[in-house]
């Protein structure tokens, strides 16, 4: 055999090799860095990862031509995400939200706690509003941060009904219902409230207030100045007011707040803000990873990961 | 030439075994189905079924794909008077293909020594190679001169840019047109 057909059975056999590896060996889950990929730009160590929460908050259904998931399930996806990578040491949540449903924020709440548990600081930055459910929110965090002029507050819960019999009676419009109870119908908007239907009612947003209040309690018990009853009857506090009765801890913006979750999660150096990438970011993941984490692909030790013999999880 | 002396030329002479006459085909075949298999290699890692269902779809693919670019730059390279065998450029076109099989092992080399950059790197430069390879197999086969064959090799994409470009502004006209007809109703969404 002449030395250019050993030389090219040799590079077949290379390139064809290279192949199988590939289809053989499948990665072990990669170092930490790595599980968070999918959709937070995690770096080396330092992260604090930022969330937005915008709107009305509540668990959306999913809709279709919908690239992106919204609503409360998506926070809780994400803060679970950020929950499972190590370097994670801060997370902000940019609330810009009039409030939500109950179940809606209670899940969200549960979510912060569980981050919490797990070392992880949690800051809120109050953006216009933050009101209701979103406070409920804030509530749970380890700081909260708001604007002199935020609208925050409003600890309550309610249940906007409306009754339209008068305007249908005029309209010659007759509603009728058939139930399998007394209470079926119980707020509809073509009939008046009974006294009975009231006290259910009542009773409900009660309850949900109290599970309210005790969220809040928690969240922000010790740091209250003045009676609960005069700060958790609903009413509505500006940033400033609300820094005044320690319902807020700090006065400042996003970027004061990202300050203090450094200081908390006692971050030394430069901390890495991370917030999720969008669908077509991830596009261009690859592209990006190199280019802007070149460094820290030359620092990391050669060990292959694509062997499973070498590297654990 | 043997299957295997065409291989080591392809590697290390390039130009002259795209230059000869008489190439195995059997050769083009087999460099292309490797670039295929080269082309989508990141998703081995994902999942090996998927990899190598879309390794086949994209071997025929780009058969199909070469074919017909093939028949176009033979019909383009005999307007600027030049004479060739469209056989032997689609053999060359296949052959042209061979900087991607090499993307397998830097893809391991960048993952052993965890730096992904060096995939952004290679890929380019092999971009740019076979652009570079195509070029030169037009000239070759047609004899045109250099500056013809960059001419007709880059006439199918500005003839793209061209047709998007007509189609935007077509589309435009028949917005304008529409909008023109229906002004109250924009008016009122506007309001």
């Amino acid at each position: 055999m002449h030395r250019e057909q050993v030389l090219s059975f040799l590079i077949i056999l290379l390139l064809v090799g290279s192949i199988v590896v590939g289809v053989l060996y499948t990665p072990a889950p990669a170092p930490s860095l790595r599980t968070a990929r999918p959709s937070f730009p995690v770096k080396e160590e330092g992260n604090i990862a930022i969330i937005e929460i915008y709107g009305p908050i509540q668990i959306e259904q999913p809709a279709p031509f919908r690239f992106t998931p919204q609503g409360s399930d998506y926070v809780v996806s994400k803060l679970r995400e950020l929950s499972n990578i190590k370097t994670v040491k801060a997370v902000i949540l940019r609330i810009n939200s009039p409030g939500g449903t109950v179940a809606a924020v209670q899940e969200i709440y549960q979510e912060i706690e569980r981050l919490k548990k797990q070392g992880i600081k949690v800051v809120a930055s109050l953006g216009d509003i933050a009101t209701s459910g979103a406070y409920y929110i804030a509530s749970a965090c380890d700081v909260i941060v708001a604007d002199p002029g935020t609208l925050t507050g409003s600890i309550g819960v309610i249940i906007p009904l409306m009754n339209f019999q008068g305007l249908m009676q005029k309209l010659g419009i007759k509603a009728e219902s058939i139930k399998s109870g007394k209470y079926k119908d119980i707020g509809s908007s073509s009939k008046e409230m009974t006294p009975e239907e009231r006290e259910i009612l009542q009773k409900l947003v009660d309850n949900a207030y109290q599970q309210f209040l005790s969220a809040v309690k928690k969240g922000r018990g010790n740091k209250v100045k003045g009676k609960w009853e005069n700060i958790a009857d609903g009413r509505i506090f500006t940033g400033e007011q609300a820094y005044k009765l320690g319902l807020v801890d700090y006065l400042g913006n996003l970027e004061e707040a990202k300050t203090i979750a450094k200081d908390l999660a006692g971050i030394k150096g430069e901390p890495v803000f991370i917030r999720e990438r969008k669908g077509w970011q991830r596009l261009f993941e690859l592209r990006e990873d190199a280019l802007f984490n070149w460094k820290y692909y030359l620092k990391k030790d050669p060990l292959p990961y694509y062997l499973p013999l070498f590297r654990q999880p | 030439m043997s299957f295997l002396e065409s291989f080591y030329n392809l590697f290390f002479h390039p130009l002259f075994l795209l230059k000869q006459e008489r190439k195995p085909f059997t050769l083009s075949l087999f460099i292309s189905l490797l670039s295929a298999f080269s082309l989508g290699f990141s998703l081995s890692y994902i999942s090996p079924t998927l990899y190598i269902l879309f390794s086949i779809l994209l071997f025929l693919y780009l058969l199909l794909i070469l074919f017909f670019s093939s028949s176009f730059y033979h019909f383009i390279s005999e307007i600027f008077k030049g004479k060739g065998r469209p056989g032997n450029l689609l053999n060359s076109f296949l052959l042209s293909l061979f900087p991607l099989c090499l993307l397998p092992s830097f893809n391991i080399l960048s993952r052993s020594f965890q730096f992904t950059g060096l995939q952004g790197i290679i890929s380019p430069i092999i971009f740019f190679w076979i652009i570079f390879l195509q070029i030169y197999i037009i000239k070759n086969n047609y004899g045109l001169e250099s500056g013809t064959a960059v001419f007709v090799y880059f006439i199918p994409f500005l003839v793209l840019i061209a047709m998007g470009i007509l189609f935007f502004l077509f589309s435009l006209s028949i917005f304008t047109i529409l909008i023109g007809k229906n002004l109250p109703f924009f008016l009122n969404l506007i309001q």
